[in-house]
Protein backbone atom coordinates (compact mmCIF):
# COMPACT_ATOMS: atom_id res chain seq x y z
CA UNK A 1 0.00 0.00 0.00
CA UNK A 2 3.28 2.17 0.61
CA UNK A 3 3.54 2.06 -3.19
CA UNK A 4 0.08 3.37 -3.57
CA UNK A 5 0.41 6.17 -1.48
CA UNK A 6 3.56 7.48 -3.29
CA UNK A 7 1.18 8.14 -5.94
CA UNK A 8 -0.43 10.51 -4.08
CA UNK A 9 1.48 14.00 -3.47
CA UNK A 10 -0.78 15.03 -0.38
CA UNK A 11 -0.82 12.17 1.55
CA UNK A 12 2.90 12.42 2.47
CA UNK A 13 1.40 14.79 5.08
CA UNK A 14 -2.03 14.14 6.12
CA UNK A 15 -4.13 11.02 6.99
CA UNK A 16 -6.68 11.34 4.80
CA UNK A 17 -9.92 9.55 5.66
CA UNK A 18 -12.73 11.82 3.63
CA UNK A 19 -13.08 9.90 1.11
CA UNK A 20 -16.79 9.43 0.39
CA UNK A 21 -16.85 13.52 -0.02
CA UNK A 22 -13.38 13.82 -2.36
CA UNK A 23 -10.97 11.66 -3.15
CA UNK A 24 -7.32 12.58 -3.42
CA UNK A 25 -5.76 12.47 -7.09
CA UNK A 26 -2.58 10.62 -7.93
CA UNK A 27 0.07 12.60 -10.08
CA UNK A 28 -1.01 11.07 -13.46
CA UNK A 29 -3.86 13.14 -12.96
CA UNK A 30 -2.71 16.52 -12.28
CA UNK A 31 0.12 16.39 -14.68
CA UNK A 32 -2.42 15.10 -17.52
CA UNK A 33 -4.15 18.41 -16.78
CA UNK A 34 -1.02 20.40 -16.14
CA UNK A 35 0.18 19.16 -19.64
CA UNK A 36 -3.48 19.59 -21.08
CA UNK A 37 -2.72 23.38 -20.13
CA UNK A 38 0.53 23.68 -21.24
CA UNK A 39 0.18 21.63 -24.70
CA UNK A 40 -3.61 21.34 -25.87
CA UNK A 41 -5.71 24.20 -24.46
CA UNK A 42 -7.89 25.43 -27.12
CA UNK A 43 -11.94 25.56 -27.08
CA UNK A 44 -13.63 22.40 -28.39
CA UNK A 45 -15.69 21.58 -31.75
CA UNK A 46 -14.87 24.65 -33.47
CA UNK A 47 -11.71 25.68 -34.37
CA UNK A 48 -9.74 23.87 -37.60
CA UNK A 49 -6.28 24.49 -36.65
CA UNK A 50 -4.54 21.33 -35.10
CA UNK A 51 -4.64 22.83 -31.49
CA UNK A 52 -8.68 22.35 -31.10
CA UNK A 53 -8.43 19.68 -33.45
CA UNK A 54 -6.24 18.04 -30.77
CA UNK A 55 -8.80 19.14 -27.91
CA UNK A 56 -11.56 18.13 -29.35
CA UNK A 57 -10.25 14.64 -29.73
CA UNK A 58 -8.89 14.30 -26.19
CA UNK A 59 -12.55 15.82 -24.88
CA UNK A 60 -14.29 12.52 -27.21
CA UNK A 61 -11.86 9.82 -25.88
CA UNK A 62 -12.77 10.94 -22.54
CA UNK A 63 -15.91 10.11 -23.05
CA UNK A 64 -14.64 7.00 -24.92
CA UNK A 65 -12.61 5.86 -21.86
CA UNK A 66 -15.38 6.60 -19.39
CA UNK A 67 -17.95 4.43 -21.22
CA UNK A 68 -15.22 1.60 -21.44
CA UNK A 69 -14.54 2.01 -17.51
CA UNK A 70 -18.41 1.65 -16.88
CA UNK A 71 -18.45 -1.05 -19.67
CA UNK A 72 -21.33 0.46 -21.81
CA UNK A 73 -20.95 0.40 -25.61
CA UNK A 74 -22.06 3.78 -26.65
CA UNK A 75 -20.37 6.73 -25.69
CA UNK A 76 -23.04 9.24 -26.60
CA UNK A 77 -24.89 8.01 -23.93
CA UNK A 78 -22.07 9.57 -21.70
CA UNK A 79 -23.29 12.98 -20.76
CA UNK A 80 -20.34 15.54 -19.28
CA UNK A 81 -21.96 16.83 -16.32
CA UNK A 82 -20.45 18.92 -13.23
CA UNK A 83 -20.91 16.13 -10.82
CA UNK A 84 -23.22 13.73 -9.65
CA UNK A 85 -25.28 16.13 -8.11
CA UNK A 86 -25.86 17.62 -11.33
CA UNK A 87 -25.93 14.54 -12.85
CA UNK A 88 -28.91 13.65 -11.32
CA UNK A 89 -30.76 16.76 -11.63
CA UNK A 90 -30.74 16.69 -15.01
CA UNK A 91 -31.94 12.70 -15.22
CA UNK A 92 -34.83 14.26 -13.41
CA UNK A 93 -35.48 16.80 -15.99
CA UNK A 94 -34.71 14.67 -18.90
CA UNK A 95 -37.58 11.98 -17.51
CA UNK A 96 -40.01 14.84 -17.17
CA UNK A 97 -41.50 13.95 -20.11
CA UNK A 98 -42.60 10.01 -18.64
CA UNK A 99 -43.77 11.66 -15.14
CA UNK A 100 -47.53 12.20 -15.28
CA UNK A 101 -50.35 13.64 -12.83
CA UNK A 102 -51.04 10.44 -11.18
CA UNK A 103 -47.82 8.08 -11.30
CA UNK A 104 -45.25 8.21 -8.74
CA UNK A 105 -41.65 8.17 -8.20
CA UNK A 106 -40.06 6.13 -5.45
CA UNK A 107 -36.75 6.71 -3.70
CA UNK A 108 -35.80 5.97 -0.21
CA UNK A 109 -35.19 7.67 2.93
CA UNK A 110 -31.16 6.85 2.85
CA UNK A 111 -30.59 8.68 0.45
CA UNK A 112 -28.49 11.92 0.00
CA UNK A 113 -30.38 15.22 -0.63
CA UNK A 114 -29.05 14.99 -3.87
CA UNK A 115 -30.98 12.35 -4.67
CA UNK A 116 -34.01 12.82 -2.95
CA UNK A 117 -34.56 16.82 -3.80
CA UNK A 118 -34.86 16.76 -7.41
CA UNK A 119 -37.21 13.80 -7.62
CA UNK A 120 -39.50 16.08 -4.66
CA UNK A 121 -39.43 18.88 -7.26
CA UNK A 122 -40.27 16.79 -10.28
CA UNK A 123 -42.83 15.16 -8.45
CA UNK A 124 -44.35 18.16 -7.24
CA UNK A 125 -43.90 19.71 -10.48
CA UNK A 126 -45.83 17.14 -11.93
CA UNK A 127 -48.53 16.57 -9.40
CA UNK A 128 -46.93 13.13 -8.79
CA UNK A 129 -46.40 11.17 -5.83
CA UNK A 130 -43.02 10.58 -4.16
CA UNK A 131 -42.82 7.61 -2.36
CA UNK A 132 -40.18 7.87 0.18
CA UNK A 133 -39.61 4.30 1.43
CA UNK A 134 -38.78 4.11 5.31
CA UNK A 135 -35.32 2.63 6.06
CA UNK A 136 -34.76 -0.57 8.39
CA UNK A 137 -33.83 0.20 11.84
CA UNK A 138 -30.10 0.37 11.05
CA UNK A 139 -30.90 2.79 8.37
CA UNK A 140 -30.24 0.38 5.40
CA UNK A 141 -32.13 0.37 2.43
CA UNK A 142 -34.95 -2.80 2.41
CA UNK A 143 -34.90 -3.72 -0.80
CA UNK A 144 -38.25 -5.87 -0.13
CA UNK A 145 -39.93 -2.59 0.51
CA UNK A 146 -39.03 -0.42 -2.28
CA UNK A 147 -40.23 -3.62 -4.29
CA UNK A 148 -43.17 -3.00 -2.83
CA UNK A 149 -43.83 0.59 -3.77
CA UNK A 150 -43.33 0.44 -7.58
CA UNK A 151 -46.36 -0.78 -9.26
CA UNK A 152 -47.71 -0.02 -12.93
CA UNK A 153 -47.75 3.81 -12.04
CA UNK A 154 -44.57 4.12 -11.25
CA UNK A 155 -43.01 6.13 -13.44
CA UNK A 156 -39.34 6.65 -11.99
CA UNK A 157 -37.08 4.73 -8.78
CA UNK A 158 -34.18 6.33 -7.86
CA UNK A 159 -31.73 4.82 -5.40
CA UNK A 160 -28.19 4.77 -3.93
CA UNK A 161 -25.77 2.49 -5.49
CA UNK A 162 -23.88 2.89 -1.83
CA UNK A 163 -24.55 4.82 0.86
CA UNK A 164 -22.49 7.42 2.16
CA UNK A 165 -23.73 7.16 6.07
CA UNK A 166 -24.36 3.30 6.11
CA UNK A 167 -21.67 2.51 3.24
CA UNK A 168 -24.38 -0.45 2.45
CA UNK A 169 -24.68 -1.70 -1.03
CA UNK A 170 -27.73 -1.73 -2.20
CA UNK A 171 -29.10 -5.11 -3.94
CA UNK A 172 -30.16 -3.70 -7.40
CA UNK A 173 -31.23 -6.83 -8.81
CA UNK A 174 -35.18 -7.07 -7.25
CA UNK A 175 -35.86 -3.12 -8.11
CA UNK A 176 -34.56 -3.87 -11.36
CA UNK A 177 -36.73 -6.79 -11.76
CA UNK A 178 -39.77 -5.29 -10.73
CA UNK A 179 -39.34 -2.02 -12.53
CA UNK A 180 -39.05 -4.18 -15.66
CA UNK A 181 -42.33 -5.57 -14.94
CA UNK A 182 -43.96 -2.89 -14.45
CA UNK A 183 -41.71 -0.80 -17.12
CA UNK A 184 -40.70 1.86 -14.88
CA UNK A 185 -36.87 3.74 -15.42
CA UNK A 186 -34.24 2.77 -12.84
CA UNK A 187 -31.96 5.88 -11.97
CA UNK A 188 -28.76 4.90 -9.79
CA UNK A 189 -27.01 7.54 -7.65
CA UNK A 190 -23.90 6.10 -8.07
CA UNK A 191 -21.38 8.86 -6.55
CA UNK A 192 -20.61 6.16 -3.88
CA UNK A 193 -20.96 2.83 -5.80
CA UNK A 194 -18.70 3.88 -9.41
CA UNK A 195 -15.50 4.52 -7.57
CA UNK A 196 -15.74 1.30 -5.41
CA UNK A 197 -17.50 -1.37 -7.13
CA UNK A 198 -17.35 -2.80 -10.95
CA UNK A 199 -20.54 -1.45 -12.27
CA UNK A 200 -22.89 -3.93 -14.01
CA UNK A 201 -25.18 -1.91 -15.90
CA UNK A 202 -28.79 -2.92 -15.23
CA UNK A 203 -30.77 -0.25 -14.50
CA UNK A 204 -31.72 3.16 -17.08
CA UNK A 205 -29.14 5.60 -15.64
CA UNK A 206 -26.61 5.90 -13.45
CA UNK A 207 -24.73 9.57 -12.22
CA UNK A 208 -21.40 10.21 -10.74
CA UNK A 209 -19.00 12.40 -9.70
CA UNK A 210 -14.90 12.50 -11.01
CA UNK A 211 -13.70 13.84 -7.78
CA UNK A 212 -14.83 10.97 -6.03
CA UNK A 213 -12.54 8.42 -8.18
CA UNK A 214 -9.34 10.43 -7.91
CA UNK A 215 -10.48 12.91 -11.15
CA UNK A 216 -10.50 16.50 -10.50
CA UNK A 217 -13.20 18.41 -8.96
CA UNK A 218 -15.99 19.88 -10.80
CA UNK A 219 -16.41 16.66 -13.69
CA UNK A 220 -19.17 14.24 -13.50
CA UNK A 221 -20.96 11.77 -15.55
CA UNK A 222 -24.62 11.01 -16.24
CA UNK A 223 -25.35 8.05 -18.32
CA UNK A 224 -28.46 7.26 -19.49
CA UNK A 225 -29.97 4.84 -22.13
CA UNK A 226 -29.86 6.38 -25.36
CA UNK A 227 -33.64 6.18 -26.11
CA UNK A 228 -34.60 8.23 -23.01
CA UNK A 229 -31.67 10.88 -24.09
CA UNK A 230 -33.40 10.68 -27.21
CA UNK A 231 -36.65 11.60 -25.71
CA UNK A 232 -36.12 14.07 -23.40
CA UNK A 233 -35.31 17.91 -23.73
CA UNK A 234 -31.71 20.00 -22.69
CA UNK A 235 -31.87 21.56 -19.60
CA UNK A 236 -28.96 24.36 -20.66
CA UNK A 237 -29.61 25.95 -24.21
CA UNK A 238 -27.16 27.75 -26.00
CA UNK A 239 -23.98 27.12 -27.74
CA UNK A 240 -23.00 23.85 -28.72
CA UNK A 241 -26.02 21.29 -28.16
CA UNK A 242 -27.10 23.07 -31.16
CA UNK A 243 -27.16 21.32 -34.43
CA UNK A 244 -28.81 24.50 -36.70
CA UNK A 245 -30.61 27.53 -35.58
CA UNK A 246 -32.72 30.14 -37.77
CA UNK A 247 -34.81 32.83 -37.15
CA UNK A 248 -37.89 32.83 -39.65
CA UNK A 249 -41.16 33.52 -38.30
CA UNK A 250 -39.45 32.85 -35.05
CA UNK A 251 -36.69 30.65 -33.84
CA UNK A 252 -36.32 27.40 -35.04
CA UNK A 253 -34.01 24.89 -33.28
CA UNK A 254 -32.16 21.74 -34.07
CA UNK A 255 -30.60 20.10 -30.85
CA UNK A 256 -27.45 18.07 -31.51
CA UNK A 257 -26.71 14.70 -31.49
CA UNK A 258 -25.89 12.96 -27.93
CA UNK A 259 -24.48 13.62 -26.02
CA UNK A 260 -23.80 17.27 -27.18
CA UNK A 261 -27.20 18.09 -27.01
CA UNK A 262 -26.73 18.06 -23.16
CA UNK A 263 -23.48 19.98 -22.52
CA UNK A 264 -24.00 23.06 -23.57
CA UNK A 265 -21.33 25.77 -23.81
CA UNK A 266 -17.43 25.46 -23.69
CA UNK A 267 -17.33 22.55 -22.09
CA UNK A 268 -14.42 21.45 -19.20
CA UNK A 269 -12.00 19.52 -21.03
CA UNK A 270 -9.13 20.04 -18.89
CA UNK A 271 -11.33 18.01 -16.36
CA UNK A 272 -12.52 15.66 -18.85
CA UNK A 273 -8.87 14.84 -19.99
CA UNK A 274 -8.07 14.47 -15.88
CA UNK A 275 -11.26 12.44 -15.45
CA UNK A 276 -10.04 9.78 -18.38
CA UNK A 277 -7.21 9.56 -16.55
CA UNK A 278 -8.26 8.96 -13.40
CA UNK A 279 -10.37 6.05 -14.79
CA UNK A 280 -7.42 4.38 -16.87
CA UNK A 281 -5.43 4.54 -13.02
CA UNK A 282 -8.96 2.97 -11.27
CA UNK A 283 -9.25 0.24 -13.90
CA UNK A 284 -5.90 -0.84 -12.84
CA UNK A 285 -7.54 -1.28 -9.05
CA UNK A 286 -10.87 -1.64 -9.11
CA UNK A 287 -11.14 -5.37 -8.83
CA UNK A 288 -9.75 -6.13 -5.55
CA UNK A 289 -10.22 -2.30 -3.65
CA UNK A 290 -13.45 -2.68 -2.29
CA UNK A 291 -12.83 -5.94 -0.96
CA UNK A 292 -9.96 -3.78 0.93
CA UNK A 293 -12.42 -0.90 1.95
CA UNK A 294 -14.37 -3.12 3.26
CA UNK A 295 -12.21 -5.16 5.52
CA UNK A 296 -10.87 -1.60 6.88
CA UNK A 297 -14.26 -0.61 7.46
CA UNK A 298 -15.42 -3.60 9.33
CA UNK A 299 -12.23 -3.29 11.69
CA UNK A 300 -12.86 0.32 12.36
CA UNK A 301 -16.53 -0.25 13.18
CA UNK A 302 -15.68 -3.11 15.81
CA UNK A 303 -13.11 -1.00 17.29
CA UNK A 304 -15.29 2.34 17.50
CA UNK A 305 -17.87 -0.14 18.97
CA UNK A 306 -15.77 -1.27 21.49
CA UNK A 307 -15.08 2.46 22.39
CA UNK A 308 -18.97 2.52 23.00
CA UNK A 309 -19.63 4.57 19.98
CA UNK A 310 -22.87 3.64 17.88
CA UNK A 311 -21.82 2.64 14.18
CA UNK A 312 -24.48 3.56 11.52
CA UNK A 313 -25.64 0.72 9.30
CA UNK A 314 -24.85 -3.38 9.62
CA UNK A 315 -22.35 -5.44 7.94
CA UNK A 316 -22.99 -5.17 4.17
CA UNK A 317 -20.40 -2.37 3.82
CA UNK A 318 -18.20 -0.60 1.65
CA UNK A 319 -15.64 1.57 2.84
CA UNK A 320 -18.17 3.92 5.15
CA UNK A 321 -18.03 4.31 8.31
CA UNK A 322 -20.49 6.98 10.42
CA UNK A 323 -20.23 6.65 14.25
CA UNK A 324 -21.38 8.94 17.05
CA UNK A 325 -21.49 8.87 20.95
CA UNK A 326 -24.39 10.66 22.71
CA UNK A 327 -21.79 12.64 25.11
CA UNK A 328 -19.17 13.51 21.97
CA UNK A 329 -19.85 16.66 19.48
CA UNK A 330 -19.14 15.20 16.07
CA UNK A 331 -17.56 18.47 14.79
CA UNK A 332 -15.62 19.18 17.77
CA UNK A 333 -14.11 15.67 17.28
CA UNK A 334 -13.65 16.13 13.98
CA UNK A 335 -12.12 19.65 14.70
CA UNK A 336 -9.81 17.90 16.92
CA UNK A 337 -8.94 15.34 14.82
CA UNK A 338 -7.90 17.81 12.13
CA UNK A 339 -5.46 19.31 14.10
CA UNK A 340 -3.35 16.29 13.94
CA UNK A 341 -3.68 16.12 10.59
CA UNK A 342 -6.45 13.43 10.12
CA UNK A 343 -9.38 14.35 7.98
CA UNK A 344 -12.64 13.03 8.47
CA UNK A 345 -16.34 14.59 8.10
CA UNK A 346 -18.47 15.46 10.85
CA UNK A 347 -22.41 16.48 10.62
CA UNK A 348 -25.52 14.86 8.31
CA UNK A 349 -23.33 13.74 5.44
CA UNK A 350 -26.30 16.01 3.33
CA UNK A 351 -28.41 12.80 4.97
CA UNK A 352 -30.39 14.78 7.50
CA UNK A 353 -33.82 13.00 7.20
CA UNK A 354 -31.94 9.58 7.06
CA UNK A 355 -30.26 10.92 10.64
CA UNK A 356 -33.05 12.23 12.21
CA UNK A 357 -35.06 8.67 11.03
CA UNK A 358 -32.31 7.10 13.61
CA UNK A 359 -32.10 9.38 16.14
CA UNK A 360 -29.11 11.28 15.64
CA UNK A 361 -29.84 14.59 15.64
CA UNK A 362 -26.19 16.30 16.02
CA UNK A 363 -24.80 14.15 13.48
CA UNK A 364 -22.26 11.59 12.95
CA UNK A 365 -17.92 11.31 12.35
CA UNK A 366 -17.47 9.81 8.84
CA UNK A 367 -14.49 7.93 8.38
CA UNK A 368 -14.28 6.60 4.35
CA UNK A 369 -11.55 4.61 2.67
CA UNK A 370 -10.48 4.19 -0.74
CA UNK A 371 -7.72 2.61 -2.18
CA UNK A 372 -4.69 4.21 -0.99
CA UNK A 373 -5.72 3.82 2.46
CA UNK A 374 -4.91 0.66 4.75
CA UNK A 375 -4.53 -0.40 8.66
CA UNK A 376 -2.16 2.14 9.33
CA UNK A 377 -4.45 4.68 9.07
CA UNK A 378 -6.72 3.05 11.40
CA UNK A 379 -4.51 2.64 14.01
CA UNK A 380 -3.24 7.16 14.01
CA UNK A 381 -6.99 7.67 13.99
CA UNK A 382 -8.09 5.35 16.74
CA UNK A 383 -5.12 6.54 18.79
CA UNK A 384 -6.15 9.81 18.36
CA UNK A 385 -9.93 8.82 19.64
CA UNK A 386 -8.39 7.03 22.98
CA UNK A 387 -6.47 10.07 23.95
CA UNK A 388 -9.34 12.84 23.36
CA UNK A 389 -12.41 10.55 24.78
CA UNK B 1 -11.95 42.62 15.95
CA UNK B 2 -14.19 40.60 13.97
CA UNK B 3 -17.47 39.32 15.78
CA UNK B 4 -19.49 36.25 15.41
CA UNK B 5 -22.26 36.02 16.85
CA UNK B 6 -22.81 32.13 17.57
CA UNK B 7 -26.78 32.39 19.32
CA UNK B 8 -28.60 31.09 16.10
CA UNK B 9 -26.39 28.63 15.67
CA UNK B 10 -27.90 25.32 14.67
CA UNK B 11 -26.86 21.40 14.37
CA UNK B 12 -27.15 21.25 10.60
CA UNK B 13 -23.37 20.77 8.47
CA UNK B 14 -22.77 24.39 7.91
CA UNK B 15 -24.73 26.47 10.99
CA UNK B 16 -22.87 24.78 13.84
CA UNK B 17 -20.69 26.80 16.37
CA UNK B 18 -17.90 24.51 15.81
CA UNK B 19 -18.31 25.24 11.63
CA UNK B 20 -18.72 28.99 12.20
CA UNK B 21 -16.15 29.49 14.63
CA UNK B 22 -13.20 27.23 12.87
CA UNK B 23 -13.91 29.25 9.66
CA UNK B 24 -13.49 32.31 11.98
CA UNK B 25 -10.73 31.39 13.58
CA UNK B 26 -8.61 30.07 10.84
CA UNK B 27 -7.60 33.33 10.57
CA UNK B 28 -5.47 33.88 13.45
CA UNK B 29 -6.63 36.92 14.48
CA UNK B 30 -8.93 38.14 17.78
CA UNK B 31 -12.49 37.44 17.80
CA UNK B 32 -15.48 38.37 19.77
CA UNK B 33 -18.48 35.82 20.03
CA UNK B 34 -21.01 36.21 21.13
CA UNK B 35 -23.10 32.87 22.51
CA UNK B 36 -25.49 31.30 24.85
CA UNK B 37 -25.18 30.18 27.93
CA UNK B 38 -25.39 26.74 27.14
CA UNK B 39 -22.45 27.20 24.51
CA UNK B 40 -19.90 28.35 26.58
CA UNK B 41 -18.30 25.10 27.42
CA UNK B 42 -18.40 23.60 23.60
CA UNK B 43 -16.66 27.33 22.76
CA UNK B 44 -14.04 27.25 25.17
CA UNK B 45 -13.25 23.57 24.07
CA UNK B 46 -12.66 24.88 20.68
CA UNK B 47 -10.84 27.44 21.74
CA UNK B 48 -8.40 25.16 23.70
CA UNK B 49 -8.22 22.86 20.60
CA UNK B 50 -7.21 25.53 18.36
CA UNK B 51 -4.73 27.57 20.53
CA UNK B 52 -6.84 30.59 21.48
CA UNK B 53 -6.75 32.17 24.95
CA UNK B 54 -10.01 34.10 26.60
CA UNK B 55 -9.33 37.79 27.25
CA UNK B 56 -12.54 38.34 28.41
CA UNK B 57 -15.88 36.50 29.50
CA UNK B 58 -18.63 39.24 29.93
CA UNK B 59 -22.35 38.16 30.75
CA UNK B 60 -24.77 39.59 29.41
CA UNK B 61 -29.05 39.88 30.31
CA UNK B 62 -29.38 36.99 28.16
CA UNK B 63 -26.50 36.22 26.33
CA UNK B 64 -22.09 35.63 27.06
CA UNK B 65 -19.87 37.87 24.92
CA UNK B 66 -16.24 35.96 25.02
CA UNK B 67 -12.68 38.14 23.71
CA UNK B 68 -10.51 35.59 22.38
CA UNK B 69 -7.18 35.57 20.41
CA UNK B 70 -4.55 33.27 19.37
CA UNK B 71 -2.33 32.41 22.55
CA UNK B 72 0.48 33.31 21.48
CA UNK B 73 -0.75 37.35 21.19
CA UNK B 74 -1.85 37.02 24.64
CA UNK B 75 -0.70 40.69 26.46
Amino acid sequence: MEVLKEDFPLLREWVYLDNAATTQKPSSVINAIKEYYERWNANVHRGVYPLAERSTELYEEAHKAVADFLGVKQWREVVFVRNATEGLNLAAHILRTFVKKGSNIVVSLSEHHSNLLPWWRLAKDMKAELRVVDVREDGTIPEDKVVKHINDNTAVVSIQGASNVTGYITDISPIREKCEETGSILVVDGAQSVPHIRTKIMFDAIAFSAHKMLGPMGMGALWMREELLEAGEPFLLGGDMIREVHYRDGIEVEWNELPWKYEAGTPNVAGAVGFMEAVKYLEKHIDWLFEHERSLALKLKEELEDMGFHVIGNERRGGVVAFWREDIDPHLLALKLGRRKICVRSGFHCAQPLHERLGVYRGSVRASFYLYNDESDIEKLLDAIKEMV
Amino acid sequence: MMEVDLRRAGVGCVDNPVSILSSYLSKGKPLRILLREDQLSLVKEILDTVGYSILKEEKEEDYIVVETAPAENEE
